[in-house]
Formats: structure tokens, sequence, C-alpha cells
């Protein structure tokens, strides 16, 4: 029976040629997306779950308050990992200093490197990755040893064995002693070099003392590290670290009342440390010092709903389409059952059809998921892969989602079909009931309802980045080249200034160690405000001198600083700045630094607010103070002015070769940098936008199926109207009326979720403007303008019939 | 074979009740061809759908090869009528994504019969109607003869106690009309029950016996061929 049940499916399928192709199609389209959405889910749920026992490895955050501010890093001070040692529950514990931007060399083969790590030997006990070469338990343990990525390893010795050989990374070399596999992709934080912490040692000997290095590893109050621990699988987490939170008091406060004492402060100092999964960081962590952006969960649900919409419509299609040429079916039921077919045999057929529409749309499915995924990771910044054959869950999850489509979209025409009555279809009075049509009604309302839903969110969206593009920053951000790791000039960044000055095309040359988006060095400072004392915890830039003309800063009192007033120990605030310390005076006003004080900074000047930070935060206080002679800048500012071309930038790289030791040239412009930060909206932004266009698509498809559906339905009333010499305009304006209902309803019931979820969106920016009430309408007419074409095509294709045709099946 | 008392068919349409068949009194008897010969509205399609137990009577009673058919679930009607009655429509009633071959084996599979014995008996049947050669053909290629002599052969292929034929010359000239009652009487000689219904009076002469209907009721019997 199921061969007989197969071969009318198949040929059912051929005769039905357009609706057969626009089923098919529906049907493949909502599997590739859903796929795809499923992938998409995957891949963000499966961050840091590659790892062995990856439920009980945590990071250690702090939290906590220094004086009036709140702490919430994701980093820890070193002495911690050494405590976490001590106790039982703990399997092993590890903790790793990001290294600075960098060049790393190999003889001639030099990049800079971002992701150079310092880290203790125990990394691989809770990071599990294969070791591919070198001896794993000696790894990390002497000074100067590194462990390489495998793309690392490839990238500086090609073919060549790298164990035992030596690379070099500022004036300091380190033997490779192994080869790792690269960390995967879904990892919260990436390395390509990993280097033993007991380096961090000589580094810091080639700058200051031992006495300075032997605080810097036993300060609490210095969050330098991050420290990861795996706890043995029995223990509670929560428990646990109430414990070791009551214990490293007994450690901490000592410290802290030294700090206190010395700086006759009574302000308040308390640190806590918690516990976080590492299975959660990439969803759920929003801290300061993260070590790459995360994502929400807000994006998940967004795109489980997507995912479920997509495949609710996809059936929700299929049933309209199967069942709107239901009267080319009726007399088969009526046939089958008059030759013996029990209602049984009747929802097989019907169920086997379905499944053999949903197999032939998952191979065309899949066919244009593999060739739509390369594109989506390059268009989207992903990095999904799908595979039938090297993983068997892809393939358990398709099937079901294949047999979920089926039973889906086929229960329904099945039920339908073989509920009939034979003696009703016989007598030819068989009419499709209206409740039938109410209920493909309210799914259809819900398509429209969530097209203008995704329309008005995704516009809503790019209506706030072109607002970001275009709000003034409170600085002049054009025509600036930001030169990157400017500490590679060293020394000589005076006389390397004065050479880029003699370049033509060039208007100013400035530097500064932030620029926004980059996490600012943090100053503690005690402002005096007459007899009260604050301590305050100040970002602070340090900048050249021409930095406030190049970046045409407004002054709203007193000077900006120059080193021939003798601004060395000037600093310069900004307005909130003023304001949050209520300083009443600022001109000539002294600020300590905190814990030194012979140490005064003496304010001489303000200047206006302008967002060093990203527009997600709201202006915070700011120092500006001149860089000291002897200290790098991170960044190099060249302006360019209108005579520029692509030889100034040629004579850039030359003089920075030379005085960089050719250190790789890397820039970018200022502008680029800044509409860089929001990069993972707009990733967002253009995700959804192809969601929202193919939601338009699939319920237009819809709506063609409903269409068909309602003018089947209505045939005969058509066809009597028309004899009776009835207009095709006024046909056509019949059927536009009852569609209407569901278009209205699904415009008024997408306004509202829409505005939440936008309002839900925006509120991570601290400046936002939202969409204007006019683009509602907008989205809301063109959907309901696409609806009506739609129908229109389909009714008139009706209306234009002649009244015989309506009756032929009669 | 098929015996009615006081047989009533009311339709219920919201207030309004139309009364289709009242007291109808039939006797048919197993291997007779009897012609249901009334005009349209008469109540023949009622009856035959009665009789082919895919419509119940309002009152009255109906015994059906031994079974007083009222009693009977759905279920187990749809079992005597699986394998017990054949039927022939007026527009031949074939599946047009089946080929001949197909469309005769259908009720077949539905009797679970296994291939092999679903082949010797389709082909048997395409013999005995002499249409093998159209055995590949699907119904758009036929001609009404011969999509009515395939809707004839998927009757017979159960070899089934009766068969209810529902004008199966309506939809054909009188040449091709004539070929078709000729099968059927060949079919009934062989001993099936045949129940016809038809208003054309032609027709009804090459049934044994005639039942008239009008509006309802049962008024002549023509018991001509009994005598």
């Amino acid at each position: 029976m199921l061969k007989h049940h197969i071969k009318v499916a198949l040929r059912n399928i051929r005769k039905q040629g357009f609706y057969s192709f626009l089923n098919i199609l529906s049907l493949s389209v909502g599997i590739t997306l859903s796929l795809l959405v499923l992938l998409l889910v995957k891949h963000e749920l499966s961050y840091d779950k590659s790892f062995n026992q990856s439920e009980s490895i945590y990071r250690v955050a702090t939290k906590g308050i220094l004086s009036s501010n709140f702490i919430n890093s994701a980093t820890s001070p070193m002495p911690l990992g050494d405590l976490m040692t001590k106790y039982d529950e703990v399997e092993s514990v590890v903790r790793f200093v990001p290294g600075a931007n960098n060049v790393v060399s190999n003889e001639d083969v030099k990049f800079n490197e971002e992701h150079f790590r310092f880290a203790d030997a125990s990394f691989f006990e809770i990071f599990d990755l294969d070791i591919i070469a070198g001896e794993s338990e000696s790894l990390l343990k002497s000074p100067n040893s590194v462990v390489l990525t495998k793309s690392a390893a490839n990238k500086y010795f090609g073919e060549q064995n790298p164990i035992g050989k030596i690379i070099t990374r500022a004036n300091m070399n380190y033997k490779v002693t192994g080869i790792c596999e690269d960390m995967p992709v879904t990892s919260h934080f990436k390395f390509n070099f990993l280097a033993s912490i007991s380096t961090i040692d000589a580094i810091l000997l080639k700058k200051a003392d031992t006495t300075y290095v032997q605080n810097w590893k036993k300060d609490w109050l210095y969050l330098n590290c991050y420290t990861y621990i795996k706890l043995k699988p029995t223990v509670e987490s929560r428990s646990f670290e109430e414990n070791f939170n009551k214990e490293k008091d007994a450690l901490l406060l000592p410290q802290v009342k030294e700090t206190l004492q010395s700086e006759l402060s009574t302000d308040s100092i308390k640190l806590d440390f918690y516990l976080q999964p590492i299975t959660d960081i990439h969803l759920h962590s929003h801290l300061t010092a993260e070590l790459q952006p995360n994502s929400k969960p807000v994006y998940i649900n967004l795109f489980i709903f997507i995912a479920v919409f997509i495949l609710l419509t996809t059936c929700i299609n299929f049933i309209n389409l199967t069942t709107a040429k239901a009267r080319r079916r009726f007399n088969e039921v009526a046939l089958r059952q008059m030759v013996g077919a029990g209602r049984r045999q009747l929802v097989w057929q019907f169920l086997t059809e379905a499944i053999l529409y949903s197999l032939s749309a998952t191979f065309f499915g899949l066919v244009l998921l593999e060739l739509l995924i390369p594109f989506f990771n390059f268009f989207f910044n992903l990095q999904l892969n799908f595979s039938i054959l090297t993983g068997w869950i892809d393939f358990f999850w398709i099937l079901m989602l294949v047999l979920f489509v089926s039973i889906m979209s086929g229960a329904f025409p099945a039920f339908f079909f073989s509920g009939l009555k034979p003696k009703h279809i016989l007598q030819g009075n068989y009419r499709i009931k209206n409740n039938g049509l109410l209920v493909r009604g309210i799914f259809v309302c819900a398509q429209i309802a969530i097209s203008i839903f995704l329309l008005i969110v995704v516009t809503g969206m790019w209506w706030q980045i072109s607002y970001i593009n275009q709000y003034n920053p409170g600085f002049d951000s054009k025509n600036i080249m930001v030169i990157e790791r400017g500490g590679a000039i060293g020394k000589n960044y005076q006389n390397f200034k004065s050479d880029l000055l003699k370049i033509n095309g060039i208007e100013s040359v400035s530097a500064c160690s932030s620029l926004p988006g980059d996490d600012y060095f943090q100053g503690t400072f005690k402002i005096k405000n007459g007899a009260n004392e604050k301590v305050a915890v100040l970002p602070m830039n340090y900048v050249d001198r021409d930095y406030f003309t190049m970046l045409n800063l407004t002054l709203k009192t007193g000077r900006f600083l120059d080193e021939a007033e003798g601004d060395s120990l000037g600093i310069l605030l900004n307005h909130t700045a003023i304001t949050e310390y209520d300083i009443k005076k600022p001109l000539g006003q002294k600020i300590e630094v905190f814990g030194n004080k012979d140490f005064e900074l003496n304010v001489v000047g303000v200047v206006k607010d302008f967002h060093f930070e990203t527009y997600y935060e709201k202006i915070k206080p700011l120092a500006l103070i001149l860089m000291g002679e002897k200290m790098n800048f991170d960044y190099i500012l060249v302006k360019l002015n209108a005579q520029h071309s692509v030889a100034t930038s040629q004579l850039i790289n030359e003089t920075w070769k030379k005085y960089s030791e050719s250190s790789p040239f890397e820039w970018q412009m200022l502008t680029t940098r800044l509409s860089n930060l929001y990069e993972e909206d707009i990733r967002i932004a253009k995700i959804i936008s192809v969601f929202a266009i193919l939601s338009l698509f699939m319920t237009i498809l819809g709506i063609i199926a409903l269409t068909a559906f309602i003018t089947e339905y209505k045939s005969k009333d058509i066809g009597i109207k028309k004899v009776l010499g009835i207009s095709r305009q006024s046909i056509i304006l019949q059927i536009f009326s009852d569609f209407s209902l569901y278009i209205i309803i699904g415009v008024i019931l997408s306004i509202l979720p829409a505005f939440i979820a936008l309002t839900a969106w925006i509120e991570s920016y601290a400046y936002a403007r939202f969409l204007n009430g006019f683009i509602f309408i907008l989205d809301a007419v063109f959907v309901a303008g696409l609806a009506y074409l739609s129908v229109f095509y389909q009714s008139y294709r009706m209306a234009s019939e002649r009244p015989a045709d309506s009756w032929q099946y009669k | 074979m098929i015996h009615t008392r006081n047989l009533t068919k009311i339709h219920r349409n919201g207030g309004v009740e139309q009364t289709i068949l009242q007291n109808v009194n039939i006797d048919i008897e197993a291997g007779e061809f009897v012609c249901l010969l009334g005009p349209s509205g008469s109540g023949k399609t009622t009856l035959m759908n009665i009789f082919g137990l895919i419509d119940t009577p309002t009152s009255g009673d109906f015994l059906m090869m031994g079974y007083d058919v009222t009693k009977l679930k759905e279920r187990q009607r749809i079992n005597l009528r699986r394998g017990s009655i054949g039927n022939i429509f007026r527009n031949f009633g074939l599946i047009d994504e089946l080929n001949v071959y197909e469309n005769i084996e259908l009720p077949l599979q539905y009797l679970k019969y296994n291939k092999q014995h679903r082949f010797k008996k389709v082909n048997s049947i395409l013999e005995e109607l002499n249409i093998t050669h159209l055995k590949s053909y699907y119904t758009n290629q036929l001609n009404g003869l011969q999509q009515q002599l395939v809707g004839i052969g998927r009757a017979m292929v159960i070899d089934p106690d009766i068969i209810l034929a529902d004008e199966p010359t309506g939809c054909l000239n009188s040449s091709s009309g004539s070929t078709i009652m000729n099968t059927l009487n060949l079919i009934n000689e062989k001993g099936t029950t045949i129940v016809m219904a038809s208003h054309s009076a032609n027709d009804a002469e090459k049934s044994q016996r005639i039942i008239q209907v009008f509006d309802g009721h049962i008024i002549t019997e023509n018991i001509k061929n009994r005598l």
C-alpha cells in the first residue's frame, strides 16, 4: 500500500504543477531558513561546551566597592589563584594575563599579535586542547617558554617543525615548547600564543625592581589577571563561593586596612569574588574587561522564535495550498471510500504525500543551505558549519525537522480529507466549512503581523544605526588616520612627528593612549573639596599636546594642556567630572594621586563633554593628562588635509618603518574605527533584515495560498453572481473586503510588540533616537500593500474566469 | 439479498424538512438484475446510497445479505461494503492519477490481497472485458465507453455479491450505452446481483425487473421476466 501511496503522491505533485512548485518552494525556503536559524542557535549555545567537564569550569570574577565606585570585573587579583589551590573542592586553577598587542617575529616573519597570553602551566588541565607536538607534562613550566596554536605555528613556521625554535616579542625571546590545536571558535576567549606566566617576572623586572614584582603578584587590590577554576564534580558552586569569600577576607582585609591607613582615608573598600560558569559567559556575562564582546540571550530567544515562526508559517502555507485545491481531491476521496478505503488508509495516503513534499523540499533546502552557508558566514561574520556526513546529530535533527514539518502540515489535510462523507461529495453539495477559514485566517493574520513586526524592528535598528553614524560625538573625527600600536616608535615620537609633518598632505600629528571602544586606564585620585575628600576612579587618557586641536575639542574654561606651560603635572577634566565630583572652582584645583601623597596634579582646564566611549555608555568623568617623555603612546593620530593622496600613506609607511624597526604598519581611519564599534549591532540588523525579507516572502506565499483557498471556497457563489451579471470589480472588491479583516488585525497585532521589542533593544544605547511613528505606519502600509497586491492577482484571475469554469466540478 | 420495510429518509436542513423516501418496501433476491426507474429528484440516488451503505435511512427496516444494516456500526458497514458491494458510477468514478490496471487493482489493495493474487485477478478482469491492451493507459487517454468498462472492471474485481450501478449509461451515447448494458447482463448471467438506477426506459428494459420510483414512493413493479 505504501508503494501505492508514494506513486499517487508523486503523480499528484506532477499534476498540480504550479501549486506543487509553490508548495515545494515554500517548504524548501522554510526548511533552509529554520535550519540556518537552528544552526545559529546551536552555534551560540555551544560556547565553551567543548571542554571536558565544562560544566565544572568557572571563571572567578570580582565585584565590590572601591570608595564610591562600583567594580564588577571579569578580572581578579593574582593571589586569588594561590588561595584557590589550597581548597580540596578545586581540581585545578589557572590564571592568565593577556599580553598587549605587540609584534611577534620569527626572523623575517613579523606580525602584530593581539592574542598573546601568559598562563599557568595548569592551563591545559582545564582547557583540554589536544597537544599536537611537545611534551604535555612540561608545557608552560619554565620561563620564556611558549605554546603555539596550530594556525600560529603555520603562520610563523610553515612546514618547519617549530619545537625548540625561538620567537621574539618585545625584545624577549621565547622558546617554542609545544603546539596545541586552535581554541574552538565557540570560546569566550582566543589565544594564538600561550607563554608561561613566570615570564612576566622578567618582563616586569625590565621596568621595575623586585619589590614591585613581588607586590604585583601579591596585591589583592590589583585586578590584573583572569582566574579559572575547575571544581570537583560533586561540589556545589554557591556554597563553595561563600566559603572562600569568608576565608579570603582574612588575607584581603589586612591589605585594605594598611592602604586606608597609609592614605588616611575613611572610604570603604570591599571586594568579593564570585564564580561564573564558563558555559554562561558568552550569553550572560557583560562585565568590564571581558576578553571579547559577548552575546545576549535575547538574540537566542529571538532566533528560536523566528525558527518556530518560519516552520509554522511553512506548515500553514502547505495546509492552505493543499486544501485550496480541495475540489480536485474530493471526488478521489469519495471514490476511494466507495471502493473500500478506510479512514486510516486515507490518512496515510495524505501523510505520505506530505512526507514526500517535505523530503523533496528538504533535499532542495539542504542544497540551498550548503550554498548559503559560506555567504551567510561571510556576510554576517559567522562561523557556522554544517555537514550531514560528519555530524550524525545534525542529520538526526534534520530528520526530526522533516518529520515535524510533514506531520504538522500533512496531518490537517489528512484528517480533513479522510473525514469527508462520500454521500455529500457524490451529491455535489460539499462545502469547506467556514470555521476552517477562520483558523487559516488567524494564521495568515499572524504571518502578516510578524512580517510587519520584523520590518518595524529592523527599520528601527537601521534608524538607530544611522542616527549614531550621524550623531555628533563632540569631536572632529574626519580625515584622521589612526596608526595602531604607536608604542613601536619608542622614545622617538617627537622625531617621528616632525618627520611626518614634513610630508605633503598631513595637517597635524598627535597621539593618545586610548580611543573610543577601548577600556580606558582607570586612575584613582583623591579630590579635596573644602573639608571633604573624595576618592574618584577616573578613566584617563594620556595624550600629546596637539590632541585637543586635532580633535577640535571645545574648552569650557581654562586652557588646553601644553608642555610649554609646564603642564607635566597638569590635568584636564571634562564637564561631567566637574559636576559629578561637585568641583566648584576647577581651575587650580589640586588632585592627589591615590596612594602617593606627594604626587598632586593641577587642573588647568575643563573641556566640553565629548563621547570618549561608545554611545552605549553615558558620558563619564574623564581626565586628560600629557604623556611623559619616557612613556609610549598606543595610537598615533595623523590628520590629513585636502592635498593628501596615495603617496601620502606610502610616505607615512616609509617613515613608520624607519622609526619602528619595520614593525607592521597597521592603520585605519578614525571614522571607520568609530563605526566599527557598532559592528555587532549592524551584524544582527543585517541578519534580521534578511529574515524580515524572507518572512515577507513567506507571508506573500501564505496570502497567495489563502486567497487560493478563499476563491475556492467562494467559487460557487461567485459563479452564480457572474451568471447574474455582477461586474469583475465587484467580485474583486468582495474578496478584498473578506481579506481586509485579516490584514487589519495583522497590522494591529504587530504594532505594540514591535514597539516593545524595539524599546528593549534601544535601551542598550545611552544615546538613541526612537523610530518615528510615521515609519511604523509606513512599514504597516507597505506590508498591507503587498498583501493586497497578491490578493488582487488571484482574485483578478478568478473574476476573469467564465462562469462555467467556476461550476465545472459541481 | 435486499429487503426494506417502510424505509423512510428525511433530510433536515435547519427548520426545513424534506421527505426523500417514504415507506419504501423492496425485495431483491440474489441473482436478480433490478432497475430503479424514475425521473431526477425521485429518490433513486438516495435509495442507491442507502443500498451502498454510504447513507442511512431515517426510519424503517433494511436487511442486506442477512444483516440488519441499520444496527451496524460505521466500521462494520465499511467492512461489509468493502468486500461485498461493487459500485458503478454515471461519471465513471476513475482516479485520474491511476492507470487502468491500477484503478481496477485499487479495491484489492484495500482488501489486502497480495501482489500475485492481485495481478492474477486484475488480468483476468481485463481479459474478460477485452481491455487488456488499455491497461497502462490513464483515464484522460480513454473514451467514455472504455472508462465505464474500467469502472465495471473495478466493481467486478472483488467478486461482489451485489453491484450497484447508478446511471451507468448517463454519460454515454446510445451505442456505448448499449454495450455497457450488454456487459452488465453478462455479469448478471454469471450470478451477480445487479441493482441499477436509471431514468432511461430503454436501459431499464434490459433489466429483469423494473421498480418505478416517483417522489420517494414505489409506484409500480414490472415483473415481466419473472413470469
